[in-house]
């Protein structure tokens, strides 16, 4: 297959439109399975459509020229749900002018091979972006409609093969050139390449590394450091009368932070029964401990404040409930 | 005069390719990265290059000075030597120890010598055939055919060849006269082109392997030698660039079913031809080259590239030839013509056409990816009750690119019947195009078994 970059623009925005096509096909089924109880069996028609979407894909592929769609990846390529969908780049890329095009001067486009291959990789992402969309309105649409399979639909794999000419760069690399007139590619495509961009789970250690980068705020979950440091701000010196921790301070839902200085740490902690209070101090654990006040608990705020009060709260249950199921 | 680069160049393209891979891949996974951190999913797919194969094609020259290389083909560019190809498979790989650093001078080298070749033939034998050829035994080349065993002396001249002959289950060899060839010679290269077409239709490739000192090849043949070196250099640096870690969002990879190839033009010397008046005869040098418990390996194979055994292209040519115009020059030359004799010849061809080889023996100035090449068509097969051959010579156009969509045109009025033992029409004593594709034959496995040796 042989495509220039305006044609693999078009194609990338082909591939859109056949993904339109796919989520118009699965809406109808939608449509259908309005009115469709549990049992009946054009429910095994709408998952088959969605597992094999190969009718609206080969009608659309007439369209644009290209051959039928081949047969669909085989199951148990990274494949979240049972639903999946295949679309063979390597077929779709085919640029079939829809009207005869003036006979190009042979002006080859030429791409770095690594951007060449990310541009494809795009397309496939972008493609995959939108089937995560749907995916994620037909899970809303399907948690009241115990009868239908929840779904999240996948590309599992992309694959492409074209042919194409090297042209050497300045710095020795080698870039692709793709011509678009008839005899130019046959003479001067000679170079091939076929690759598959697949759908994988993705690596343990990238998830660990990833995890480790990214920024988080890691909450004091141990129940001994917890009630060392309750204690110790139950009975640090006050620097203010008003630095004290509310009355009914209850213990579990006092989140707890360590910060970056030795024997510091950041409290928060929320009203559960009036709108507006909270409260965050800082200890510092010495000789002897002392509690400030960066918040006042009880300062009458705006109800902009509610919302950090509910933040901290659901937080704060959360981390209650966890408390409990370590001492069970 | 463009300035193209050395052959010593070509293997930091391919390192080139091997790195674009990776850093492709490692764009595409660092685009999915957002899904991954928002991801309510355990362990939630991303997006991976999961594997390429490259195939690329390339032509070399030889220049007073150098050895030069270039990807495309350009009017006024030099006169094109050797076709080449390298194609390669890049591979996720996971590594139990870092992967070595792989230099083209650690290649253990070894060749696939064609299995029909005896290497090294008994004292008996040497003793026997070196007396029939009147000549030492070491510049005898021998060569086990289906039909028997034979020995050939100096096949790169037309005039000075000897070849004796031992049928299967004779005891001694005896002298074939070459000029003119008589019908047991020309029996004799028939065999030798079954044997051929056998081995090719196999694929040359495979095969027993012997250890190959490539420091031979360098003294025998420095251009061949250079090429080769680039190729294996070619290997060495992919492989190495496409073992670096990109880190935990991509798999290692690794440079698997690495095979390069040259297609030889060879003048009956055994030098490179500088073109089509040089009357050149082509073959076709492999290197596959792999790892085998950490070692790196080369083997290295030598085969006809013009001789068709099977598929879609060597039928082309049987149809091509055996339209009514072929079919009519054919019996004519054959001095058929009668029904019976008409139908007896189809039959036998029909009969032939599933085993019938095809090899180009002369190829004329390519125009516009056109070529006019002279071809021989050797058919065998049982007629009247006893086994006989037919060879014949004729010339075709052929266009087009990929092997199975080339079309194939007879010319017409260029059938040549160059041997008959039909017993039909008149027979027809062996021409010199049957011994002397032969005998080129033989000159090249000599030259080949010379570097082995």
């Amino acid at each position: 297959v042989s495509i220039a970059k305006k044609d693999l623009t078009e194609s990338v925005r082909r591939a859109g439109e056949l993904l339109d096509i796919l989520e118009k096909q699965i809406d109808a089924g939608f449509k259908d399975q309005e009115s469709i109880q549990p049992g009946d069996p054009r429910l095994v028609v709408l998952h088959g459509m969605c597992s094999n979407p190969k009718g609206a894909l080969t009608r659309f592929l007439t369209t644009l020229g290209g051959p039928a769609v081949p047969a669909m990846a085989p199951a148990g390529v990274a494949i979240a749900a049972p639903a999946t969908a295949a679309i063979d780049f390597g077929a779709s890329v085919v640029p079939p002018p829809a009207a005869p095009k003036p006979p190009d001067a042979g002006e080859g486009v030429s791409f770095s091979f690594d951007e060449f291959l990310t541009s494809v990789g795009m397309a496939m992402l972008n493609a995959q972006r939108q089937l995560d969309e749907r995916s994620s309105d037909y899970l809303k649409e399907s948690q009241q409609q115990p009868h239908v399979l929840p779904a999240i639909f996948r590309v599992p794999k992309l694959s492409a093969s074209m042919k194409f000419a090297f042209e050497k760069r300045d710095d020795k690399k080698m870039n692709l050139v793709f011509y678009s007139a008839g005899s130019q590619q046959s003479t001067q495509h000679q170079q091939e390449i076929e690759f598959d961009i697949v759908s994988a789970p993705a690596p343990a250690e990238a998830m660990a590394e990833l995890r480790q980068k990214s920024p988080r705020v890691d909450l004091i979950l141990d129940p001994k450091q917890r009630d060392t440091i309750i204690a110790a701000a139950r009975g640090a010196k006050l620097s203010k009368p008003t630095s004290k921790l509310p009355d009914d301070f209850e213990a579990g839902r006092c989140l707890l932070i360590a910060l970056s200085a030795a024997a510091q740490y950041l409290m928060i902690y929320a009203d559960t029964k009036q709108d507006g209070n909270v409260g965050m101090w800082r200890l510092t654990a010495g000789e002897p401990d002392r509690l400030e006040v960066i918040y006042r608990f009880d300062k009458k705020s705006a109800d902009a404040e509610v919302s950090f009060q509910v933040l901290v709260n659901e937080l704060a249950d959360r981390q209650r409930d966890f408390l409990d199921s370590l001492r069970a | 005069v463009p300035e193209f680069p050395t052959i010593a160049e070509l293997p930091e393209t391919y390192r080139s390719l091997a790195e674009a891979f990776r850093e492709g891949g490692l764009a595409i996974a660092r685009a999915d990265i957002p899904s991954l951190v928002k991801s309510q999913l355990g362990v939630p797919p991303v997006l991976l290059l999961r594997e390429a194969v490259i195939r690329t094609r390339f032509y070399i020259a030889a220049r007073a000075d150098k050895v030069i290389f270039f990807f495309v083909r350009r009017e006024g560019a030099e006169r094109v030597v050797l076709d080449a190809s390298i194609e390669f498979r890049l591979t996720p790989n996971e590594f139990t120890s870092p992967p070595l650093t792989m230099l083209p001078e650690a290649i253990a080298h070894s060749a696939v010598p064609p299995p029909f070749l005896v290497l090294e033939p008994s004292a008996a034998d040497q003793q026997e055939f070196s007396f029939a050829l009147g000549v030492p035994a070491d510049r005898v080349l021998v060569l086990e055919l289906r039909a028997g065993t034979l020995a050939v002396f100096e096949p790169e001249s037309e005039d000075d060849a000897r070849i004796a002959w031992r049928l299967r289950g004779a005891n001694a060899f005896s002298r074939l006269d070459l000029e003119p060839a008589g019908e047991e010679a020309a029996e004799v290269f028939v065999s030798l082109a079954r044997t051929v077409g056998q081995w090719v239709g196999r694929g040359f490739e495979d095969g027993p392997e012997i250890p190959l000192d490539i420091t031979a090849v360098a003294t025998r043949a420095p251009v061949l030698h250079e090429i080769f070196h680039s190729i294996c250099d070619a290997w060495a640096r992919a492989y190495n660039e496409a073992a670096v870690s990109s880190g935990e969002f991509l798999p290692d990879y690794e440079v698997q079913d690495y095979r390069g190839s040259v297609v030889l033009r060879l003048k009956p010397d055994g030098t490179v031809a500088r073109n089509d008046d040089d009357d050149p005869f082509q073959l076709l040098l492999t290197i596959r080259i792999g790892t085998r418990d950490g070692v790196p390996r080369s083997r290295i194979a030598v085969g006809p590239p013009d001789f068709l055994t099977a598929g879609a292209l060597r039928d082309s040519f049987l149809v091509a030839l055996n339209g009514p115009g072929g079919f009519d020059e054919l019996a004519g030359q054959l001095n058929i013509d009668d029904d019976d004799g008409w139908l007896r010849l189809r039959s036998f061809l029909l009969a032939a056409f599933p085993s019938a080889l095809v090899f180009r023996v002369k190829r004329k100035t390519s125009d516009g990816g056109t070529d006019r090449d002279t071809d021989a068509i050797i058919y065998s097969g049982i007629i009247g009750g006893r086994e006989a051959s037919l060879a014949v010579r004729a010339d075709f156009i052929v266009s087009g690119g990929a092997a199975a969509g080339r079309r194939v045109e007879y010319v017409p009025g260029s059938l040549k019947v160059i041997y008959s033992s039909l017993p039909v029409g008149s027979t027809v004593e062996p021409k010199r195009d049957l011994t002397r594709y032969g005998l080129r034959l033989l000159a090249s496995m000599e030259n080949w078994i010379g570097v082995l040796r």
